[in-house]
C-alpha cells in the first residue's frame, strides 16, 4: 500500500528546480537530526533482517515507513503539491486584484489611439517621410499612461507588467515590455530603441536601431487597427537623459506611428518630474492608474490562501506576527531575495516568499505533513476519511506521533506539554504518562508509539507494541483529522466575518491575522479582542458584519433563521433600532468568536498542517543574509539584486563547491579585517552556509 | 531691406505657384498608394500635400512674415546657386514649420534629417543617402539601408553620387514621366534639423566641421545645404576655414504674435479672446514658447468653459466676468505646474478635485493633518529616508552634538559664550549650507544616523501589541546590517538617494539625499507621535534648510506651547528632545522656546 503512494506521484524525483536545492539547503533540521541520530544504522539493519526474515506484514510496513528516503519523497511530493496548489491560488488571486485596472488601461488606450487617429491616419508614404508631417504642438504629444505600483520596491511588480503585457496583447495591440536595462547610460538611446524593434520586429538583428524601421514595420503589415503599446517597467531606476530623449524621439513619429507609452512608477506624482527633463514632460499628455497597494494584494493572499486554506497549510501565530513585521519593517528586501531565489521572479509578495520558505522549512522537518496532501486529496475527491490508504498513514502516523505534543497538550494541558517537548523517551517517562493519563487510549497509543521506538528496550518488547499499533483501527485519528479540518474551515469564516467588520476601520487582514492566530489570547477566553471592538464601535460596520454574519456558513450550528429575519429587519429599519440590532449582532458575533474562534494552535493534530517554528525561519533568513553580506564585502560596495540573484543561483545550483572554500576566496583578508568590528553581530550567520552547504 | 526684397520675391512666387498649382499631385496620390509594392520617385523628395500659395504661407505663421521673406531671398530663384543657411532660435518658435512650408509653396525637392531621429552620424548619413537614392526600408530588405555608411569620407562619395542621380534625374527624365509630378528646378536641398545635438554625439569634434564643411566639400552647386539648430552660430566652432552658413535668426514670439497663433482655427474666436483676455498676459510673463503655452491653454480652457452649456456663445460682458470668476483660482496653480497627471476619467473626478484641494492647501498652511507617504515603503526605509536627510542636511561636525546625549550640555554652554557676531558668522554659514544644497556624506555616517536615530525612537509599534515588540525586536536586530544596505539600495533606485562618485582620498562611494522637505515630512510619520510633534519636527526641519521668512511663518501657525503641552503628552522623550536639541543649533529664532522646552523634560522624571 505504501509503494502504491509512491507509484500514484510522477513528481517523485524532481531534480530540475532551484526547489530542491533548497530544499537540500535546510533539509538538516534539528528534529530530524535528533530523530535519526544514534538510531540510523542500528536500524537500517533492523530493516534488512525484517525484509528477509520477517514474514510478519505490519512490521514490515512500519519499519519500511521509517526508512528516511521514503519519507523525504514522500514529503518533497506533498510539498510539490501543497506548493504548487499555493502557487496557482496566488497567482489568480494577483491576477484578479489587477484585471479591473487593466481593462481600464485598455480602455484608455483605445480612447488615446483613436484621437491619434483624429489628427489623420497617415498612408506609406507619409509614414515613412523622414520630416515632421504636422508640426502642431498638441498632436506631438505622446500619451503616456501612469502606472502607480505604490510600492518603492519595483521587483514586486515585474511579473505585474509582463502580466500587463499579455492583457494588452490579447486585446490585439502590438506590445514591447522594456525595462531600465534598456535605459542606460552606456547604450544611450540605440539601446532601448534596438530592444523596441526585437520586440517589435522579431528580426534578431537590426543593423541601425532607427524609428523609421519601425514606422514602415508598422504600416506596412497593415497594423492600422491597433497602437503600439511601449511599456517601460520601472521608471525611476531608468537614466533620465535617455529617456526624456526616448520621449521626444517618439513625439517626432506619434502621428505616424500611434505610439502609446505606459510607465510604471514605483513611488511618487513626482518622479516623472524630477526624472524627465522639462521639455520632455512637454511631450507627454498623461494619465493616472494605480494598481492596489502592497498592503491590499497581500490581504488578498491571506484571505485566499491562509484563512480560506486553500492548501490546508497555516501558519502559527509567531510565524505570523513575524510575517508581519517582515512586510512592515523590511519588506521588499526579502520579497525580491526569495523570489528571485525561487523562481525567476516569478512570486510577488514578502508574505508569499516568506511563507513558502516556511512552507520548504515545515515540510523538511515536520515527518507528518505529508498526511496534508491526503487532506488535500480527500478535498477534492471526497474520499471516505478512513480509506486504506489513510489508514496506512494513521499506522504511520502512530509511530511517530511523539513528534506531536499537541495531542498531549489537548489532554492534558502545558504541563504534559513540556514532558514531550523533553521527549527523552525514557521508560519512566512513558510510564509515568501512562499512569497519571484520563484520556487512556490516546496516552496508551502515545506511549505504545514511543515504547515501538526505544531501542533500549528488548527486541522482543517493540515487536509486541508494533503490532498492537498496527491492529489499531484509524478511527481517532480519521475523527481527529475531520474535527481539525471543521474547526478550520469555521474557523476562516469567522475570521472572514470579522474582517469585514473591520473594514470600516481600516483593518487590515493582516493584522486581524496575526491577532486572531494568537493563542494566549484564546486560551484567556479575553474575547474582548483588541480589532474586534473597534469594529463594533461603528454602527455601519455592524451592519455589514451582521448581514455577513447571515450571508457566511458559519457552520451547520449558527441558528440561521432568526438572522435572516434579523437583516430583513435591518434593512427595513431607520436609525432608531439600530442600536438594539447592534447589541444583537455584537452578541452573535461574540458567540461566534468564542466558539468558533479558535486558533490554529489550540486544535489538536495541528502541526500537520501548521507551521509556527520561528527559529528555524530566521536561521534560514540568516543564511540569505550571510550570502548577501558576503557579496557586499566582495564588492565592497552595494549590490543591487540582480547580481545578488545570480550570486544565490549560482551557491544554489552547486551545492557541492562548498560554501567554506567559497568564502575564503570571496573575503580578501584585508577586507575582512575591516569589516570584523562592524560584523560580531553576523559572525553567527557566516557559520551556517558552512553547516549546510 | 525685406521691404525693398519682397516685391520681388512675390512676384517670383507667385510664378512658382502658378507653376506648381496645375499639378495634378493630390489626385494622383491616393490611387498610387493603394498599390502594395512601392517604388519612391523623385516626387518623394517634395513635400506632400496641397500647393500653397503665398499668402497663405505668410498668415499661416504670425510673426514670421520678415523670416519668410529673407529665407525665401536667400533661397534664391529656381536654380541659382544657394551659400549654406543657418536658421536658428529658441526652442518652438516655428523655424522647422516655417522652412518646410515654404519648400511646400516652392515645390523644390528636398532632403530632410533630424538629428534627434537619427542619433548618430551612421543613421544620419543613412538617412540622407536613403532619401536620395529613393531607398525605403522594408521587410523585403530586412529593413536595412541602401548603403551601409558609417565614416564621413564614405558618405562624401556616396553623396556624391547620390546626388548627381538626383540631379540628372530632375533635369531631364522628370518632366516625360507619366505622371508629370514636376518638381521646380534641378537643385536639391539637405535639411539638418536640430543641429545643436550633434555637438553632444561622440565625434562631434569631427562630425560638425564635417558638415559645416559638406558644401565646400562637394562643390556642387545643385546642392543647397540648410541647418537648423536650437543653439545660436557663436556656440559652434567656426574658425575652421570653411564658408561660414548665413544666420538667420528666429526671435521669440511677443505677446501679440502668440495671440494672433492661438486665434487660429478657433471654431468659436470671441469666447477664445476673451480666454486669451486672462490667461495670456500672465503667461507671457513666463513662457513664449508655444508648446508649453497652449499645452496650458488647452486644459484651461476647459476650465474655463465648464460653466457654459453652449460653446458656441458669445460671451457678453457679464458672462465674461462670470468666467474670469471661476477661472481665477485654477491661473496661479497652472503657472507653476509643467506637468499635470489627471487619473482616468472613469475613477472619478472627485478624487482630482481632492487632490488639487490638497496640493493648494499644502503650500499656504503648516499642515494640521500629517500626510503620509502614499505608496508602500518599509519601516526601515523611512527611517533610512530620515537618516540621509539629516545627514544631507546637516554638516558632519554636528552630528556628536546632535546624537550623543551628552553633546547637548557642551553646546549650550558654547551658545551662552556666543557673541553677537559669532552668532551672525553661524547665520552666514547657515545661509551658505542652504545655498549649497544637500552635501555628500559617505555611507558609514548614514549608518550611524541611522543607529541612533533607531535607538532613540525605540521602534514604536501599535501599542496593543506589546507582545510582539520584542519578538520584533530581536529579528531587528540580529539581521540589521543586510536589510539596510539592500534599503539603501533599493533608495538609491528609487532616487531618493544619489550616489555620487567615490572621493578620491577615502576611496568609498559617497552618497547625497534627494528627497525634498515634503517627502522627508511624509517619513516623519512613522514616529507614530501626535501631531503636535509632528507639527515641531516640521519646523525643525524647515529650519534646517529653509528661509527665514518661511520659517517664521510655521513658527506663527503653530504655537509653541501647544507644542510643548505635546510634547510632554507624547511618550517619545527621548526622540523629541533629540530634535529639539536640534533645533537649538540650527536656528537661533527658536532657540529660547526650545531650551525651555528642553529643560522640562529634563526635569521630566522618566
Amino acid at each position: 500500500m505504501a509503494s502504491s503512494a509512491a507509484d500514484d506521484s510522477p513528481l517523485a524525483h524532481h531534480s530540475d528546480s532551484d526547489l530542491q536545492g533548497f530544499f537540500v539547503l535546510h533539509k538538516a533540521s534539528n528534529r530530524k537530526l535528533e530523530a535519526n541520530s544514534g538510531r540510523k544504522t542500528r536500524r537500517k539493519i533492523e530493516l534488512s533482517q525484517s525484509f528477509h526474515k520477517s514474514p510478519e506484514k505490519s512490521e514490515a510496513k512500519v519499519t519500511k515507513c521509517y526508512d528516511d528516503q521514503y519519507y523525504e519523497k514522500l514529503r518533497l511530493e506533498a510539498l510539490d503539491c501543497v506548493w504548487s496548489k499555493i502557487e496557482s491560488t496566488i497567482k489568480d488571486v494577483l491576477r484578479n486584484i489587477n484585471v479591473h485596472v487593466f481593462n481600464e488601461i485598455d480602455h484608455w488606450i483605445q480612447q488615446s489611439f483613436e484621437s491619434i487617429r483624429l489628427r489623420g491616419t497617415p498612408d506609406l508614404n507619409q509614414a515613412t517621410c523622414s520630416y515632421p508631417i504636422t508640426t502642431d504642438v498638441i498632436s506631438k504629444r505622446l500619451f503616456a499612461g501612469l502606472v502607480f505600483t505604490k510600492n518603492m520596491e519595483f521587483v514586486d511588480d515585474l511579473l505585474t507588467f509582463a502580466d500587463l503585457g499579455l492583457h494588452l496583447k490579447s486585446h490585439g495591440r502590438h506590445v514591447a515590455n522594456l525595462s531600465s536595462f534598456d535605459f542606460s547610460a552606456k547604450s544611450g538611446i540605440g539601446g532601448c530603441l534596438r530592444r523596441l524593434l526585437r520586440q517589435f520586429l522579431m528580426v534578431s538583428v537590426v543593423e541601425a536601431a532607427d524609428v523609421s524601421v519601425l514606422a514602415s514595420w508598422y504600416v506596412e503589415q497593415g497594423n492600422n487597427e491597433n497602437p503600439v503599446v511601449v511599456i517601460i517597467e520601472d521608471m525611476e531606476r531608468c537614466c533620465g537623459p535617455v529617456l526624456s530623449d526616448f520621449i521626444i524621439l517618439l513625439s517626432e513619429w506619434v502621428v505616424k506611428i500611434p505610439i502609446i507609452i505606459i510607465m510604471g512608477v514605483a513611488t511618487a506624482i513626482d518622479a516623472p518630474r524630477n526624472i524627465l527633463s522639462a521639455n520632455a514632460l512637454q511631450f507627454l499628455s498623461p494619465c493616472k492608474f494605480i494598481l492596489g497597494s502592497p498592503a491590499e494584494r497581500l490581504d488578498a493572499i491571506i484571505e485566499a490562501v491562509l484563512v480560506k486554506h486553500c492548501s490546508g497549510f497555516t501558519v502559527g501565530h509567531k510565524v505570523a506576527t513575524f510575517l508581519r513585521n517582515c512586510f512592515l519593517r523590511q519588506d521588499g528586501t526579502l520579497s525580491s531575495l526569495i523570489r528571485a531565489l525561487k523562481l525567476n521572479g516569478s512570486y510577488s509578495n514578502v508574505l508569499r516568499s516568506v511563507r513558502q520558505m516556511a512552507v520548504v522549512q515545515h515540510f523538511s522537518m515536520e515527518p507528518s505533513s505529508f498526511i496534508l496532501q491526503e487532506l488535500l486529496h480527500e478535498e477534492e475527491s471526497q474520499v471516505v476519511f478512513s480509506s486504506a490508504k489513510v489508514r496506512t498513514f494513521m499506522v504511520v502516523l502512530l509511530a511517530i506521533l511523539f513528534c506531536i505534543p499537541s495531542y498531549g497538550y489537548k489532554s492534558h494541558g502545558t504541563r504534559n506539554t513540556s514532558y514531550f517537548q523533553k521527549r527523552s523517551s525514557s521508560k519512566d517517562l512513558i510510564f509515568h504518562l501512562i499512569g497519571g493519563t484520563h484520556n487512556k487510549y490516546a496516552l496508551l497509543l502515545l506511549s505504545l508509539a514511543c515504547y515501538a521506538e526505544d531501542s533500549s528496550l528488548s527486541c522482543a518488547e517493540r515487536l509486541v507494541a508494533r503490532n498492537v499499533l498496527a491492529e489499531t483501527d484509524g478511527e481517532t485519528w480519521a475523527h481527529g483529522l475531520s474535527e481539525l479540518k471543521r474547526l478550520q474551515k469555521l474557523w476562516s469564516s469567522v475570521v472572514l466575518c470579522l474582517h469585514e467588520a473591520g473594514k470600516c476601520q481600516k483593518i487590515s487582514l493582516l493584522d486581524l491575522y496575526t491577532e486572531v492566530l494568537n493563542p494566549d489570547l484564546y486560551n484567556s477566553r479575553d474575547s474582548n479582542h483588541h480589532l474586534l471592538e473597534k469594529g463594533f464601535r461603528k454602527p455601519s460596520g455592524i451592519y455589514r458584519q451582521h448581514h455577513l454574519a447571515n450571508c457566511s456558513r458559519v457552520g451547520e450550528k449558527s441558528p440561521r433563521a432568526p438572522l435572516r429575519r434579523h437583516t430583513a429587519q435591518s434593512n427595513a429599519n431607520t436609525e432608531k433600532s439600530a442600536k438594539g440590532l447592534n447589541e444583537k449582532a455584537a452578541m452573535l458575533m461574540g458567540s461566534m468568536v468564542r466558539d468558533y474562534l479558535q486558533p490554529i494552535e489550540c486544535i489538536p493534530f495541528h502541526e500537520i498542517c501548521c507551521f509556527k517554528d520561528l527559529d528555524k525561519l530566521q536561521l534560514v533568513r540568516t543564511v540569505y543574509h550571510f550570502i548577501w553580506y558576503s557579496l557586499a564585502l566582495e564588492h565592497g560596495d552595494l549590490i543591487n539584486l540582480h547580481d545578488w540573484y545570480q550570486s544565490f543561483k549560482a551557491t544554489i545550483r552547486h551545492p557541492s563547491n562548498k560554501g567554506k572554500h567559497k568564502l575564503k576566496q570571496s573575503i580578501s583578508p584585508k577586507k575582512r579585517k575591516d569589516l570584523d568590528e562592524s560584523q560580531n553581530r553576523n559572525e553567527a550567520s557566516v557559520q551556517y552556509p558552512c553547516f549546510y552547504c | 531691406m525685406n521691404q525693398e526684397e519682397s516685391p520681388q520675391s512675390t512676384r517670383r512666387t507667385t510664378r512658382s505657384t502658378t507653376s506648381s498649382t496645375p499639378n495634378p499631385k493630390s489626385a494622383a496620390k491616393p490611387t498610387k498608394n493603394s498599390s502594395k509594392p512601392q517604388t519612391l520617385t523623385l516626387e518623394n523628395l517634395l513635400f506632400r500635400g496641397k500647393p500653397l500659395g503665398f499668402d497663405e504661407l505668410v498668415s499661416s505663421f504670425p510673426g514670421r512674415r520678415s523670416q519668410i521673406l529673407e529665407l525665401m531671398r536667400l533661397l534664391g530663384t529656381l536654380g541659382s546657386p544657394m551659400i549654406p543657411l543657418f536658421i536658428y532660435g529658441g526652442l518652438s518658435t516655428g523655424k522647422t514649420s516655417v522652412i518646410l512650408e515654404i519648400f511646400r509653396h516652392l515645390n523644390r525637392p528636398f532632403v530632410y534629417s533630424s538629428c534627434r531621429t537619427c542619433y548618430n552620424p551612421r543613421i544620419l548619413f543613412e538617412s540622407i543617402l536613403n532619401q536620395l537614392l529613393l531607398h525605403r526600408k522594408s521587410e523585403g530588405n530586412g529593413y536595412s539601408s541602401a548603403k551601409r555608411c558609417e565614416r564621413p569620407s564614405d558618405f562624401v562619395n556616396f553623396i556624391r553620387d547620390a546626388l548627381v542621380g538626383v540631379v540628372n534625374g530632375l533635369s531631364g527624365k522628370l518632366s516625360s514621366k507619366k505622371l508629370g509630378v514636376r518638381a521646380n528646378g534641378r537643385m536639391v536641398y539637405l535639411i539638418i534639423d536640430n543641429l545643436e545635438l550633434v555637438r553632444e554625439w561622440d565625434k562631434s569634434s569631427s562630425i560638425l566641421p564635417f558638415l559645416f564643411e559638406l558644401y565646400d566639400v562637394l562643390k556642387m552647386p545643385e546642392v543647397g545645404l540648410i541647418f537648423i539648430s536650437g543653439a545660436s552660430p557663436d556656440t559652434y566652432y567656426s574658425d575652421t576655414g570653411y564658408t561660414e552658413p548665413i544666420p538667420v535668426y528666429f526671435p521669440d514670439y511677443v505677446e501679440d504674435d502668440l495671440r494672433q497663433i492661438f486665434m487660429r482655427n478657433q471654431s468659436n474666436p470671441k469666447l477664445f479672446s476673451s480666454f486669451l483676455d486672462v490667461v495670456l498676459k500672465p503667461f507671457y510673463r513666463i513662457t513664449r514658447r508655444v508648446d508649453e503655452l497652449s499645452s496650458a491653454f488647452s486644459s484651461l480652457f476647459k476650465t474655463y468653459c465648464e460653466p457654459l452649456c453652449d460653446l458656441g456663445t458669445v460671451p457678453n460682458e457679464e458672462m465674461k466676468r462670470r468666467l474670469f470668476s471661476h477661472l481665477q483660482p485654477h491661473i496661479a496653480p497652472a503657472l507653476n505646474e509643467i506637468f499635470r497627471v489627471p487619473s482616468h476619467p472613469s475613477i472619478g473626478a472627485t478624487a482630482k478635485d481632492k487632490a488639487k484641494r490638497k496640493g493648494s492647501a499644502k503650500k499656504l498652511e503648516v499642515s494640521e493633518e500629517f500626510e503620509e507617504i502614499d505608496f508602500h515603503m518599509s519601516t526601515c526605509a523611512k527611517y533610512l529616508l530620515i537618516s540621509t536627510f539629516l545627514a544631507s542636511r546637516n554638516p558632519a561636525t554636528l552630528d556628536a552634538s546632535l546624537f550623543d546625549s551628552t553633546g547637548g550640555s557642551d553646546s549650550r554652554k558654547r551658545k551662552r559664550k556666543s557673541s553677537a557676531k559669532s552668532v551672525e558668522k553661524k547665520e552666514t554659514a547657515e545661509q551658505e549650507l542652504v545655498m549649497k544644497g544637500p552635501g555628500t556624506f559617505p555611507l558609514e555616517r548614514l549608518l550611524a544616523i541611522f543607529q541612533c536615530i533607531m535607538s532613540v525612537s525605540e521602534y514604536p509599534l501599535d501599542e496593543e501589541e506589546q507582545g510582539t515588540s520584542e519578538l520584533g525586536g530581536e529579528s531587528w536586530d540580529s539581521c540589521l546590517m543586510p536589510d539596510v544596505l539592500l534599503q539603501i539600495s533599493s533608495l538609491c533606485n528609487a532616487n531618493f538617494i544619489s550616489k555620487g562618485g567615490s572621493c578620491p582620498l577615502e576611496g568609498s562611494a559617497r552618497y547625497r539625499s534627494a528627497v525634498d522637505e515634503d517627502m522627508a515630512l511624509k517619513a516623519l510619520a512613522i514616529f507614530a507621535i501626535g501631531a503636535f510633534l509632528l507639527g515641531l519636527m516640521k519646523i525643525i526641519l524647515m529650519s534646517f534648510t529653509i528661509s527665514r521668512a518661511k520659517l517664521n511663518s510655521a513658527v506663527i501657525t503653530t504655537r509653541m506651547d501647544f507644542l510643548l503641552s505635546g510634547c510632554l503628552s507624547c511618550q517619545n522623550y527621548k526622540l523629541s528632545l533629540l530634535f529639539a536639541m536640534t533645533s537649538c543649533k540650527q536656528s537661533s529664532v527658536l532657540y529660547t522656546d526650545f531650551k525651555g522646552l528642553k529643560v522640562s523634560m529634563m526635569s521630566e522624571p522618566t
